[in-house]
C-alpha cells in the first residue's frame, strides 16, 4: 500500500475530474504544439489511471486499496442528505469511454477545423465537459447527481451555441430539452422526498433497495417519481417519444463537437438509464401492484415490454430516416440515436428479464448478463465507430470548406485514402460486419433477445441492422467514392491528413478490428474482470453461458467462435485473393476512366446522384413518417401558445380591474374557507 | 539426435501434414460448392431458353463463362480499392459457405463454430464488397443499382427474418445444424416447410427468397436495359468473373440456408438436392413473371410476405 | 501451356458477349438472331449492357463523325481480348450514304475490323453465318485485332486526329484522381 498513501487525500473522481480541468486550461495556452502535446498528456493519463483502476481494483491489485476502502468526495447538505461522488466499476467502465473519447477527438480537433474557425472554446470545453461527464459517472447520490448532470448540460449547450454550423436552432432545442429534464428531475426528488415521508437520503444504491418499500405505501407517487426522474436519462439517450431534439443538435454542430457528443456525452444517458431501470425494477416489482391490479396483472414484464417494444420500433424508424438524410451530419445523428436505442433495449431486456421471466432462473441470469454487457460492449463500440465516423467526415469539412451535403462531396478518398479506410472501417462496424466491433457488441444484444424470446423485437432490430447498410453505404458513397463535385483541380488541392492524424486513424482502425477479433478479452479488460465474475455466477446457477476469450456461446443454444471466424474470414479472403491473382491482369490505357457517357470527364457534364439513388423507396416510407412526435409537441406548443394569446386579450389595460379581480378572489376563498 | 526430438519432429511433421490436409479439403470443398453453384446457374439458363422456346445454351455455359472472364485483361485502371471491393466481394459468399453445414461433406465442422446471427451477417460481406467497387467505379447506373440491391435487401430481410425466427422459436436454437436434427430428412411431415404454423412463416420467408436470390419479380438491381446493369456496370473481365463466382457461391449459401431451416436439409447430399428443388421452384417464377419496379418490389414485400410470415411467428410463440 | 491457352481460346469462342453499336437499321436484324428462330444463345453469345463486360462490338449501321468517337470510347473500354465487327455495308464503304458530309465512310481506317458481314442489310442467315464464323476465328485465336490495334495505335490515332481534328483521348496523365 505503501506507494499509493496519497490516496487517502485524493479519490478517483477527484483525479480525473482535475486533470480534465487540467486538460481544459492547456486548452488557453496559445502556442499550438505546446497546448496538443499537454493536452495529449493530460487526457492520455486521465484515461490510462482510469483503465489501471478499473481493472486493478476489480482485480484487487496490491498497489491499490481495497474498492470498498476507496474514500467518496462528500459534500454534507443537510443531516440526512449527504452528495458524495465515488468510484464503483460502472462509473470506471465509462470513465475509460469517455476519457478515451476525449484524447482521440481533442488530438483529431485541428484536421477538422477550418482555418477561419475559432478552436479555443472546443478545446477548452471539451474538457470541461468531460469532467462534468465523469462527476456524473461518478454520483452515487441523485441530488449529486441532479447537480453534476445540470453542470454538464451547461457545458454541453455552451458548447453547442458556439459551433451553431447550420443556424437551425438545434442548441435552443437542446436547451429547452434539457430544461425540461432538469424541471422533472426536480418534481420527482421533491416526490421521492415526499414518498418517502422525509425519509430517504437520495442514494442511488439505497434507493434500489428502499423504493419498493415506499411503494407499498404510497403506489403511485413513488411510481410518478421514479417515472419523473427518469425522464432527464430517456432524453440523453433518446428514448422515444423523448428523442426528438438529437438529430437537430448533433447534426446542427461541428462534426469534432458531435464526435465528442455522440461518442461520449451520449453514453451518459446510457450509464443513467442503466443505474434508473434498477430503481424502476424496484418500483414496478412491488407486491403492492399485484395487491391494487389484481392477480393477473404482470406489471414488470407489460412495463418492460413496452418500453423495448418503445425501442425496436426508434430503432427502426431512425435508421429508416437516417439513409434518407441528405446531409452526412445529420444521417450520422440519426444512425447514433438508433445505436443508442439498440443499448436501452438491451438494458431493458437483460433488466427486465431477471424480474419479468421467473419461469427458469437460468434463463434470466444468461440473458441478464448478455443485455448488460451487450449494452456496455455496444456503448465502447459505437463510441468507436461513431468517433471514427465523425471524425473522418471532420476531416473532410475541413479540406472541402465546411461541406457536409452529399451533393456536394464526393470521390475524397481519393486524396485521403487513410482517413476514408476508417470512416469505412467505422461503418463496416456500425453494419456489424463479423471481425468487426460492432458485430461482436449487437452479437450480444441479439443473443440477449432471441435467447429472451423476444422474437418480434429481435426481427425489428435486425430490420433496423438491414436499413443500416442502406445509410452505410450513401455514407462511403457520398462522401468518399462517386464523382467529384468541385472538379479535378480542386480535388487535386484536398491533401490527406497530417502524420499525426494518420496515426489516430490507424490506433482507431485497430480498436475497431481489435474488439471484434477478440471480445470477450476486450470486454472483460475494460469491464474490470466484472464479466468473468458474472459468467462465473451464473455457471455457478448451473446457467449455460460462457464468454471466453474469442467464444461466445449459450449452450444449445448459439456459439460463435472468433477465434475460428478470424482464420475463415482469412481463408476466404485469401481464396479471392488467389482467384484475383491467378486471373488475368489489368492493362493501362490513356483514359479518363471515369463513367462519362463515353466522353472524357469535363466538370460540366457530371452527374451527381448521389442525391437520388434511394428516390423510390424514400417516395414509398415518405407517408410513414408524417406520424412525428415532434409535430405533438409543436401542437401542444401551440395550444400553449393560444392559451397564452387568449390570457393576453383579456388585458385590459387598466390595473384596477386586475384588483378587483383580485379581491374577488380573496373573497371566494373566504367564502370557500367558510363553508 | 534422442527419442524427444524424434518425436517432436514427427509431430510437428504430423501437424504440417493435417494443416495441409485441412487446406486442401477446404479448397475441395470451396472449388464443390461453387462449381455446383455454377451449375445451377446453367440451369437456369437452360431452363429459362426452353421456355422461351429456344434451344439455349449448353448446361455448361456459365463455366465457360467464367474461365473466358478470368482470361481476360481489363482496360480499366482504377483505384486500388476497386479490387479490394472485388475480393472482399468475392471473399465474403466464401467465408459464409465455410460455416455452413454442408462442409461435412468434406468432413469439415465449421459449421458448428457458428451460428445464424453470424451467418445473416457474412452473407453481406460479398454484396458490401461490390457496392463499394461500385461506387469506386463511379458510375451513376452502378450507385442506383446499389441504392436498388439495398432497397430491395431491406425489403426481403423482413419476411425472410421473421419466418427464420418462426423456426427458431419453436426449436430453441440457433444452430443451423440443430435445427436441420430437429426435422426429418425425406418425410415432408417432418419438415418445418410442412408444419402448421410454420408454414405460414415458410411461404413468407420463400417470398423472401425470391428477393434474396434476385430472380423475378424482385430483379431491379439488375436491370440491363434499364440502368446499363447497375452494379455490374464498371466490371469485366475478371471483377465480373469473380462476380458471377460470387453469386454462385451465394446461391449455394442461400438456398442452401432455407433448405436447413425449412425442408430439414441434414445431410450434404440432400441438401444438395433440396437446393435443386429450390432453385427450380425459383426460377420457375422467375421465367413467367415480369419484373417490379423498386418502389412497388419494396411495398409488395414488406405487405404480403411479412404479413403471412409474422403471422407464423407469432402463432408459433403464443399458441 | 499451349494446351492450356488453347482451352482458353475456346472458352473465349464459345462465350462471345457482344455489344450493339445499333446507329441503323441493323439493330433489325438482331433481334430474329436471339430470339427462338436462330437462338444465338445456342453458340453462348448474349448481348451486354455495358462495353465493360463485352467482347465483341458489333456497328450495325452508318458511322458519322459524332458516333464514330462514342465507338472508339466504348472499344477502348472494352477488356481485351477484343473484337470488332462491322456490320452491313455502310461501316464497310459508306453504303448508300457514302456522300453524305457527316458519315465516315471506312471505319477500318480508325478502329482494326475482325470480321465484314457485307449486306444492305444483313439478313439474320447472315448474321448466324457472322458469329459461326467469329466463334472459329477466336477458336484458333485468329481474330487479333485489337493486338493489331495497339500495335498500330499511331496509325490509328492519326487517323482519328485527322478526322477530328484534335486527340480524342485525354493524354495528360489524370488517369484517377
Amino acid at each position: 500500500m505503501g506507494m499509493l498513501t496519497h490516496w487517502s487525500v485524493l479519490t478517483v473522481p477527484e483525479v480525473l475530474v482535475l486533470s480534465s480541468i487540467l486538460a481544459a486550461l492547456f486548452g488557453l495556452i496559445n502556442n499550438e504544439k505546446v497546448k496538443r502535446i499537454l493536452q495529449m498528456i493530460s487526457t492520455t493519463a486521465a484515461a490510462a489511471f482510469a483503465l489501471y483502476v478499473n481493472i486493478g481494483l476489480v482485480a484487487g491489485w496490491k498497489s491499490l486499496p481495497k474498492m470498498a476502502d476507496l474514500k467518496p468526495f462528500t459534500v454534507k447538505l443537510t443531516e440526512n442528505i449527504t452528495l458524495n461522488w465515488q468510484y464503483y466499476w460502472i462509473t470506471g467502465t465509462f470513465a475509460i469511454l469517455v476519457m478515451g473519447v476525449l484524447m482521440f477527438v481533442l488530438a483529431y480537433a485541428l484536421e477538422t477545423f477550418k482555418d477561419d474557425e475559432n478552436t479555443t472554446p472546443f478545446y477548452v470545453l471539451t474538457p470541461l465537459l468531460a469532467a462534468a461527464i465523469y462527476m456524473t459517472l461518478a454520483s452515487v447520490n441523485l441530488i449529486a447527481l441532479f447537480f453534476s448532470w445540470e453542470l454538464m448540460s451547461f457545458v454541453a449547450l455552451l458548447m453547442l451555441l458556439y459551433y451553431d454550423r447550420t443556424k437551425e436552432g438545434g442548441p435552443w432545442l437542446y436547451a429547452f430539452w434539457s430544461g425540461i429534464g432538469a424541471m422533472s428531475m426536480l418534481a420527482g426528488i421533491f416526490l421521492m422526498y415526499l414518498a418517502s415521508d422525509g425519509k430517504t437520503t437520495f442514494g442511488m444504491f439505497e434507493l434500489m433497495q428502499t423504493v419498493p418499500i415506499y411503494t407499498i405505501k404510497h403506489p403511485y407517487l413513488t411510481l410518478a417519481a421514479v417515472l419523473l426522474i427518469g425522464v432527464p436519462f430517456m432524453i440523453k439517450a433518446s428514448v422515444p417519444p423523448f428523442h426528438t431534439w438529437a438529430p437537430r443538435t448533433y447534426g446542427s454542430t461541428h462534426p469534432s463537437v458531435a464526435a465528442f457528443f455522440s461518442a461520449a456525452y451520449s453514453k451518459v444517458g446510457i450509464f443513467a438509464m442503466l443505474m434508473w431501470l434498477y430503481i424502476f425494477v424496484g418500483t414496478v416489482m412491488s407486491g403492492k401492484w399485484v395487491t391494487t391490479l389484481g392477480a393477473n396483472f404482470r406489471s414488470i414484464p407489460t412495463a418492460f415490454f413496452i418500453l423495448a417494444a418503445l425501442l425496436a420500433f426508434g430503432s427502426v424508424f431512425t435508421s429508416l430516416l437516417a439513409f434518407a438524410q441528405k446531409d452526412a451530419m445529420y444521417l450520422l445523428a440519426y444512425s447514433s440515436m438508433g445505436q443508442l436505442m439498440y443499448m436501452v433495449m438491451a438494458l431493458v431486456i437483460g433488466i427486465g428479464i431477471t424480474v419479468g421471466y421467473q419461469k427458469d432462473m437460468n434463463i434470466a441470469m444468461t440473458v441478464y448478463t448478455l443485455g448488460f454487457f451487450g449494452a456496455i460492449y455496444h456503448a465502447y463500440a459505437h463510441g468507436v465507430f461513431e468517433m471514427a465516423a465523425y471524425m473522418a467526415l471532420g476531416a473532410v469539412y475541413k479540406r472541402s470548406g465546411g461541406e457536409t451535403e452529399f451533393n456536394k462531396l464526393g470521390a475524397y478518398a481519393h486524396r485521403m485514402p487513410v482517413t476514408f479506410f476508417m470512416g469505412f472501417l467505422a461503418m463496416l462496424s456500425t453494419v456489424s460486419i463479423p471481425m468487426m466491433w460492432g458485430f461482436a457488441s449487437k452479437y450480444l444484444i441479439y443473443q440477449a433477445a432471441l435467447y429472451g424470446r423476444f422474437f418480434v423485437l429481435s426481427a425489428m432490430a435486425l430490420i433496423a441492422g438491414t436499413a443500416s447498410f442502406l445509410y452505410a453505404f450513401r455514407y462511403i458513397h457520398g462522401i468518399w467514392w462517386g464523382q467529384p463535385t468541385k472538379g479535378y483541380d480542386f480535388m487535386h488541392s484536398v491533401r490527406e491528413v497530417s502524420a499525426w492524424g494518420i496515426i489516430i486513424a490507424l490506433v482507431v482502425i485497430g480498436l475497431t478490428v481489435l474488439g471484434g477479433a477478440m471480445p470477450g478479452q476486450v470486454l472483460n479488460f475494460i469491464t474490470g474482470n466484472s464479466l468473468n465474475q458474472m459468467v462465473m455466477q451464473s455457471a455457478m446457477a448451473g446457467g449455460p453461458l460462457l464468454i471466453d476469450k474469442a467464444i461466445y456461446m449459450v449452450n444449445g443454444f448459439s456459439i460463435v467462435h472468433f477465434g475460428y471466424l478470424a482464420i475463415l474470414f482469412t481463408v476466404g479472403i485469401l481464396v479471392a485473393l488467389l482467384v484475383y491473382t491467378l486471373a488475368g491482369g489489368s492493362r493501362k490505357v490513356n483514359l479518363d476512366d471515369f463513367y462519362n457517357s463515353s466522353e472524357p470527364y469535363r466538370p460540366e457534364w457530371q452527374v451527381q446522384l448521389i442525391g437520388a439513388f434511394y428516390g423510390p423507396i424514400e417516395r414509398v416510407i415518405e407517408p410513414y413518417f408524417k406520424i412525428s412526435i415532434e409535430r405533438v409537441y409543436n401542437w401542444f406548443g401551440d395550444i400553449f401558445g393560444w392559451f397564452a394569446s387568449y390570457i393576453e386579450s383579456w388585458n385590459t389595460g387598466d390595473t384596477r380591474d386586475y384588483a378587483w379581480a383580485l379581491a374577488g378572489l380573496v373573497i371566494l376563498l373566504m367564502v370557500l374557507w367558510v363553508f | 539426435m534422442n527419442t524427444a526430438t524424434v518425436a517432436g519432429a514427427a509431430s510437428a511433421g504430423a501437424k504440417f501434414l493435417g494443416a495441409l490436409v485441412l487446406t486442401l479439403k477446404v479448397l475441395v470443398y470451396l472449388i464443390l460448392m461453387v462449381a455446383i453453384g455454377l451449375f445451377l446457374m446453367g440451369i437456369y439458363r437452360k431452363f429459362s431458353a426452353r421456355v422461351q422456346y429456344r434451344v439455349g445454351p449448353p448446361i455448361w455455359q456459365p463455366y465457360i463463362d467464367v474461365i473466358k472472364l478470368l482470361s481476360k485483361k481489363d482496360a480499366a485502371t482504377k483505384n486500388w480499392v476497386f479490387d479490394l471491393g472485388a475480393v472482399m466481394g468475392f471473399g465474403g459468399p466464401l467465408i459464409l459457405l465455410l460455416f455452413l453445414p454442408l462442409d461435412s461433406i468434406v468432413g469439415l465442422n465449421f459449421h458448428t463454430k457458428g451460428d445464424l446471427i453470424l451467418i445473416l451477417y457474412l452473407a453481406v460481406v460479398g454484396p458490401l464488397g461490390f457496392a463499394l467497387a461500385a461506387s469506386v467505379g463511379a458510375s451513376p447506373w452502378g450507385a442506383i443499382g446499389v441504392g436498388r440491391a439495398l432497397s430491395m435487401m431491406l425489403g426481403y430481410e423482413l419476411p425472410f427474418i421473421l419466418g427464420i425466427l418462426a423456426v427458431v422459436a419453436k426449436d430453441g436454437t440457433i444452430m443451423l445444424h440443430k435445427v436441420a436434427a430437429a426435422q426429418s430428412i425425406w418425410n415432408p411431415a417432418g419438415w418445418h416447410y410442412f408444419q402448421w404454423p410454420l408454414i405460414l412463416a415458410a411461404i413468407g420467408a420463400h417470398i423472401g427468397l425470391q428477393g434474396m436470390l434476385s430472380e423475378k419479380p424482385f430483379e431491379q438491381s439488375v436491370a440491363p436495359h434499364e440502368i446499363g446493369s447497375g452494379i455490374m456496370v464498371e466490371f469485366g473481365g475478371r471483377y465480373l468473373g469473380m462476380m458471377l463466382l460470387m453469386k454462385a457461391a451465394s446461391l449455394m449459401a442461400e438456398l442452401g440456408l432455407f433448405a436447413i431451416f425449412f425442408l430439414g436439409a441434414t445431410t450434404p447430399l440432400d441438401t444438395i438436392i433440396k437446393i435443386f428443388i429450390l432453385y427450380i421452384i425459383a426460377i420457375s417464377f422467375d421465367a413467367v413473371l415480369g419484373r417490379f419496379r423498386p418502389d412497388q418490389a419494396f411495398v409488395v414485400l414488406w405487405k404480403w410476405p411479412t404479413i403471412i410470415a409474422l403471422l407464423g411467428l407469432l402463432l408459433t410463440v403464443f399458441a | 501451356m499451349a494446351e492450356w491457352l488453347k482451352l482458353i481460346d475456346k472458352a473465349r469462342s464459345r462465350s462471345i458477349w457482344m455489344l450493339m453499336y445499333c446507329t441503323g437499321c441493323g439493330a433489325m436484324e438482331m433481334p430474329p438472331a436471339m430470339t427462338s428462330r436462330f437462338d444465338m444463345e445456342r453458340f453462348g453469345i448474349m448481348p451486354m449492357a455495358t462495353p465493360r463486360q463485352a467482347d465483341v462490338i458489333l456497328v450495325t449501321g452508318y458511322v458519322t463523325k459524332k458516333t464514330l468517337k462514342r465507338i472508339i470510347y466504348a472499344y477502348e473500354q472494352m477488356p481485351a481480348p477484343k473484337w470488332l465487327v462491322a456490320h452491313g455495308s455502310c461501316p464497310i464503304n459508306g453504303g448508300v450514304y457514302w456522300d453524305s458530309h457527316a458519315t465516315v465512310n471506312r471505319l477500318d481506317l480508325f478502329l482494326p475490323v475482325d470480321l465484314y458481314v457485307a449486306g444492305c442489310m444483313p439478313r439474320a442467315e447472315a448474321n448466324m453465318k457472322m458469329f459461326t464464323e467469329l466463334i472459329d476465328m477466336v477458336a484458333k485465336g485468329e481474330a487479333r485485332g485489337w493486338e493489331e490495334y495497339e500495335k498500330n495505335k499511331a496509325y490509328y490515332k492519326e487517323n482519328q486526329r485527322k478526322l477530328f481534328g484534335y486527340d480524342l483521348v485525354f493524354t495528360d496523365g489524370r488517369s484517377a484522381l
